[in-house]
């Protein structure tokens, strides 16, 4: 029944959401607004779901860890949990404390691991770029263009560098990735079509 | 109608009728369907077997998007795989970690995992399995999800789902405690970032026809069927699309836009 239930819901409020992007229709409009403000209610149920979650793996840490760092982070994610809820609570989460704490410390931080990229990215490109096969040739051969393209040295060394790493970008990057993204497209659109009709019913365990 | 979209209305119905019709034809036996076999879903057993052996823990992800939104069915194809791997995880009763960012995912992760388990008869093997919801921040989650795979040293880590910029961050610390990764996305400026840096990947739609290429479900390969008739029209229309235009008409973009 709970089943049957999940998969008419499913349904509807698909259904409704396709219509609505179609057919420019009073009822449709409304009814795809309604859908989309349960959304914003299942999603706030879900985002209380993941805060309990949260604070019950970190206790658990808290509890059973050996290590003495595990502990102290698990300590300090917790607080922070505490202390950000009770300013966004009692303040908003527009006041000026909420925002000096979020951007004085949670943004820094976002852009500090995010920086962090360039390190995994060279020595990705360092495992990357060994020349073991063919193919991995074509790739070095073709990364090196592109990257002295995006270089002045590059110019310097031979003024046709950027047009070639331009057209390799443009011509047989671009024609791979649009295959992938036709693929990928049709793919998402098959595996739609599935859970809409019920056929896939992973979303219901 | 809303003005712009009556070609595209065309496409869905057209598409929707190809993989409907393909899956009923499968499914009444008129046509075998031999898919390709993805060495990405072949290599699984051997990466959970490699853990087993091991004694170490498997990391899953289905990675950073949501359940509704464009990227929404890449997510369920992750949790798709993810009934896969926790079956085989309650099978040779390896601990098993689900890092989750988006609160939506995580009831549908739990789930999914319960429905794997119990299926396997092993529901008191519940407790080994861990699904942690991180931290709905992409990089936050990135750090603490790379946490979790250095501090555990998971022997195998499974990325299947939308990932963008992190999933460098992610691949590269499986790489550093030796995990055996497989990933799978069809995000894709994030593709060659996967291809490079985990054992195997699936790319593309590779990441959608997964799920169907481990069921013997006539109407999931039905769907694969349907997906590369679509695939060919879309090739037609290309080919048409360039010829016309190339020709000096611009009937075909006029068709496009109605």
């Amino acid at each position: 029944m709970l089943r049957t239930a999940t998969l008419a819901v499913t349904f509807l409020a698909g259904i409704i959401v396709i219509l609505a992007f179609f057919f420019d229709v009073g009822f449709l409009a409304t009814a795809e607004a309604r859908v989309q403000d349960w959304g914003v209610i299942v999603a706030a149920f879900a985002l209380a779901m993941a805060s309990i979650n949260l604070v019950q793996v970190n206790i658990r840490r808290i509890s059973s860890s050996d290590d003495a760092t595990e502990k102290i982070c698990a300590v300090v994610l917790l607080a922070a949990l505490v202390v950000m809820s009770i300013i966004g609570l009692t303040q908003g989460p527009t006041s000026d404390t909420y925002n000096v704490l979020f951007d004085g410390i949670m943004a820094p931080g976002q852009s500090t691991v995010w920086a962090l990229g360039v390190f995994y990215i060279s020595s990705a490109a360092y495992r990357a770029f060994r020349v073991k096969n063919v193919d991995a040739g074509l790739l070095l051969f073709s990364s090196a263009f592109v990257m002295l393209g995006a270089v002045p040295i590059g110019e310097v060394i031979w003024s046709g560098i950027p047009a070639v790493s331009q057209w390799i970008v443009d011509v047989p990057n671009m024609a791979g990735m649009r295959g992938m993204l036709i693929g990928a497209g049709i793919g998402a659109f098959s595996g739609g079509l599935r859970l809409l009709l019920g056929i896939d019913r992973t979303e219901v365990g | 109608m809303i003005q712009g979209r009556q070609f595209t209305l065309l496409l869905f119905l057209v598409m929707s009728v190809i993989m409907l019709y393909a899956g009923n034809y499968v499914r009444k036996g008129k046509k075998t369907i031999k898919i390709r076999r993805l060495s990405a879903v072949e290599a699984i057993p051997e990466a959970i077997g490699r853990a087993t052996e091991a004694g170490r823990p498997v990391h899953f992800s289905p990675g950073l998007a949501a359940i509704t939104g464009l990227d929404a069915p890449q997510t369920f194809a992750g949790i798709s795989l993810l009934r896969y791997i926790a079956k085989l995880t309650a099978r040779y009763d390896v601990r098993l970690i689900v890092t989750i960012r988006q609160p939506a995912v995580l009831p549908l992760a739990q789930e999914t995992i319960r429905q794997s388990y119990l299926e396997e008869g092993k529901f008191d093997a519940l407790s080994q399995v861990d699904v942690m919801f991180l931290s709905d921040q992409q990089f936050a989650y990135a750090a603490a999800a790379s946490g979790v795979i250095m501090r555990e040293k998971a022997a195998a880590s499974f990325l299947f789902g939308a990932f963008w910029a992190e999933n460098l961050m992610l691949a590269e610390v499986g790489t550093q405690v030796d995990a055996y990764q497989i990933s799978g996305t069809a995000s894709i400026g994030q593709v060659p970032f996967f291809v490079t840096t985990t054992d195997y990947c699936l790319i593309g739609e590779e990441l959608y026809a997964a799920a169907a290429s481990l069921t013997a479900d006539e109407v999931f390969l039905g769907a694969i069927l349907g997906q590369d008739i679509c695939k060919g029209i879309m090739v037609a229309l290309l080919v048409v699309g360039v010829i016309v235009t190339a020709v000096g008409s611009d009937l075909f973009v006029r068709l496009l836009s109605l």
